[in-house]
């Protein structure tokens, strides 16, 4: 079976972070340094990354607009 | 033990970044795991001890330090990919080994402390590893397109069309409570019709799956669909049963289209639901919103 993101333009990124960012094992502990900072800012990630990905996206569809308007000039 | 330093390593300092645990191979495999890391130039290696392999990388403390990490996570979009390149590693690693997933952010300082972790949890993360063998994670999202839905039930239900009948005849002064009744009645169907196909399709997908795990459903705003999102849920599914549960979905899907549904499925995702090893007494997180 293919890998789901590796082939795939269409990654539904929300879907990734309620999971890498929410789930997945947890060592707590004195030797981890960060997850603890990763579980506090959850909700603050991902309203900031649905935004970065929705402004890559209006750029991706500018940008096929823009190549579509250029097809069609010429 | 794997020394943890990438070749040519400079007086940089590094930590260890873990994406997830497996089984250690019964014999050492000095083969290179051949996957790009977390940034580039920090390939990921695997960190045995025991029967456990952790898979790592070491990644420079300037980006992944105590506090340069917390300020690196400000970056939404250096954030974003690497968010992606540990989804792609522990994809990476699907075809060859079966993975506990660790969260994002699981970084250690140095490899020793990495494997003191392997051993104060072994235990546990052999349990993980077994709840997990031969078996992938599956997302299930269910959308209901509630003006498809309401019509049928305005044609369907002899009750709501009882009190729209009477709407019909009824006197000017009647009118204001017969409009409230009906449009009461017409939204207690239409709630009901959907708790009733989330639950008889939550019963089929239950019945070809290991187990199951709700996850919150979406706002309009996380999932921008014009529909509404009424199910979202994940599934561990065994790789013997993978055909069936597909099949299981194409006919729920056929079943409930005409009444509005629409499923969605996505995956194999590591199965991060079906994990949780955590320090005894730490409860986990509630979820958040969205």
């Amino acid at each position: 079976m293919q890998p789901r993101l590796i082939n795939s333009d269409q990654l539904a990124l929300s879907e990734l972070l309620d999971r890498a960012l929410n789930k997945g094992v947890v060592l707590w502990g004195d030797a981890t340094i960060s997850v603890a900072g990763v579980d506090l800012i959850y909700v603050g990630l991902k309203v900031l990354l649905a935004s970065v990905d929705t402004a890559e996206r209006l750029r991706r569809d500018a940008r096929s607009t823009a190549q579509a308007g250029t097809g069609a000039a010429e | 033990m794997t020394s943890a330093k990438p070749h040519g390593a400079t007086a940089d300092r590094y930590v260890m970044y873990v994406y997830g645990v497996a089984h250690a191979p019964r014999r050492h495999q000095s083969a290179p795991l051949q996957l790009e890391g977390l940034v580039p130039a920090t390939p990921v290696q695997p960190l045995v001890h025991g029967n456990l392999m952790a898979f790592v990388s070491a990644v420079p403390a300037s980006q992944f330090g105590p506090s340069e990490f917390r300020s690196a996570l400000n970056d939404a979009a250096w954030l974003k990919d690497r968010i992606l390149a540990h989804e792609k590693v522990l994809e990476g690693l699907r075809s060859s080994y079966d993975v506990v997933p660790f969260r994002f952010g699981t970084i250690y300082l140095d490899s020793a402390k990495a494997s003191n972790a392997l051993a104060r949890h072994r235990a546990a993360l052999c349990l993980a590893l077994e709840r997990i063998r031969d078996a992938s994670e599956w997302g299930v999202k269910l959308y209901c397109d509630q003006d498809t839905l309401r019509r049928q039930i305005e044609t369907e239900s002899v009750s709501v069309r009882q009190l729209r009948d009477k709407l019909g005849q009824a006197a000017p002064g009647a009118r204001f409570f017969l409009q409230k009744n009906y449009a009461k009645a017409l939204d207690g169907e239409t709630a009901a019709m959907i708790a009733s196909a989330v639950e008889r399709i939550r019963q089929s997908l239950d019945s070809c799956a290991c187990e199951s795990a709700e996850i919150k459903v979406q706002s309009a705003a996380v999932h921008g669909r014009p529909t509404e999102m009424v199910m979202n849920a994940a599934y561990l599914v065994a790789e013997g049963a993978l055909a069936k549960f597909r099949q299981t979905i194409a006919a729920l899907q056929e079943q409930f289209a005409a009444h509005g549904f629409n499923h969605e499925l996505t995956g194999p995702w590591p199965p991060y639901h079906f994990v949780s090893v955590r320090q005894e007494g730490i409860a986990d997180a509630a979820t958040p919103d969205q």
